[in-house]
């Protein structure tokens, strides 16, 4: 079924809607939950709850394209899950190993910091300076979530190679947010 | 923490690339691990090939009388104002200078007469012997012209390549001659 024919049943309060979501793309929120959380039941418990806020959100919501606007939500839900209970139980999620690698990227200015939308509009504006296959390999590493290794899969590179492509883009947007001024 | 303030920025990434980052990466035409097993399999079996089966090195320069018998026939001895008294009962020995160049080892055998490095007739070699040479090498081969009917033959094999010299008499033109009967 089509996003739109899905957002639809939404629309219509067609319960249908969550089945449909769930048969789709069921298994890319799953992903993106066990790569944050690490976790089996945190991840699934994660997707129910995603499940439920775009049965609440949708209307009035109508999210064009679907696909990024549930991504967005699976993914915040599970960062918020992340932060609440990181300090209680440590996580094995690759989150846990990129948000590491992320710290490569932070400007050494000292100042105050910028807030979010600065610092998403310098990232998006970086972003579409690179290369295709090059910010494919970003987002998936730092947005889904993935392991060098399913990155690595999919692009038919070796995983050296996407190592060293992240460790270049890592050092190129520390650079690209210094010259926007950011501060984190 | 820092890089979760950018871990927040990549949740909030544009709509189109977190859709551009689930379209698959155009196929890389790179060979499966298992042809390029193969593949590497081939060439060693061609390089052992290569060294078991292609000659090595190139097979020795030989000169008789300071000229190339493999150009044209040498003539080492005219009988042109033999008598033939002396021919029926005189037994000639013929000694032919034969020059051999090679930067690899040359093995010398000959059908008849006798061999001798020139300037060593102490160690004298006759065709139940082979002369191992290693480089240059100055020979006298020591040859009786006493049946016209005979052919005699010097050999020499430098790795896979083998060179054979002829010594015969020839009819029409009255003269003993050495000529290349081969090169391998």
């Amino acid at each position: 079924m089509d996003d739109e024919k899905i957002v639809g049943l939404f629309w219509q309060r067609d319960e249908k809607a969550i089945s449909e979501t769930s048969a789709k793309y069921g298994k890319l929120c799953g992903k993106i939950a066990y790569g944050i959380l690490g976790n089996p039941q945190d991840s699934e418990e994660i997707v129910n709850s995603a499940y439920l806020r775009l049965w609440e959100s949708i209307p009035p919501k109508k999210p064009n394209p679907f696909m990024p606007f549930l991504a967005k939500i699976v993914r915040n839900l599970a960062l918020n899950r992340y932060k609440a209970e990181h300090t209680q139980k440590r996580y094995a999620g690759e989150f846990a190993v990129s948000l590491d690698e992320l710290d490569e990227c932070i400007p050494d200015k000292k100042s105050a910091p910028s807030d979010a939308g600065q610092i998403r509009e310098a990232l998006n504006a970086f972003l579409e300076e690179q290369k295709p296959e090059s910010r494919k390999i970003f987002v998936l590493r730092y947005f889904y979530c993935e392991s060098i290794e399913e990155i690595a899969v999919k692009t038919g590179y070796s995983e050296g190679k996407i190592k060293s492509l992240l460790f270049r883009l890592r050092q190129k947007l520390k650079t690209h947010l210094e010259s926007e001024g950011i501060s984190v | 923490m820092k890089n979760e303030a950018l871990q927040d920025a990549v949740s909030m990434l544009d709509d189109k690339y977190i859709e551009e980052a689930q379209q698959p990466f155009p196929k890389r035409k790179i060979a499966p691990t298992a042809i390029k097993i193969c593949l590497a399999a081939a060439a060693c079996a061609a390089t052992v090939c290569a060294v078991m089966f292609i000659p090595h090195g190139r097979a020795a320069d030989i000169l008789v009388f300071g000229k190339n018998p493999s150009a044209s026939p040498v003539a080492v001895r005219s009988c042109d104002n033999e008598v033939g008294v002396i021919r029926a009962f005189a037994v000639e020995y013929l000694d032919i200078p034969v020059s051999i160049t090679s930067s690899d080892k040359t093995v010398v055998g000959i059908s008849g007469g006798t061999l001798y490095v020139e300037g060593d007739k102490e160690n004298v070699y006759n065709a139940d012997f082979e002369l191992e040479l290693f480089g240059n090498a100055s020979l006298v081969w020591t040859v009786p012209l006493s049946d016209r009917s005979v052919e005699y033959e010097l050999t020499a094999q430098t790795g896979k390549h083998s060179r054979v010299l002829t010594l015969s008499f020839d009819e029409s033109e009255n003269k003993w001659t050495v000529c290349e009967k081969s090169a391998g």
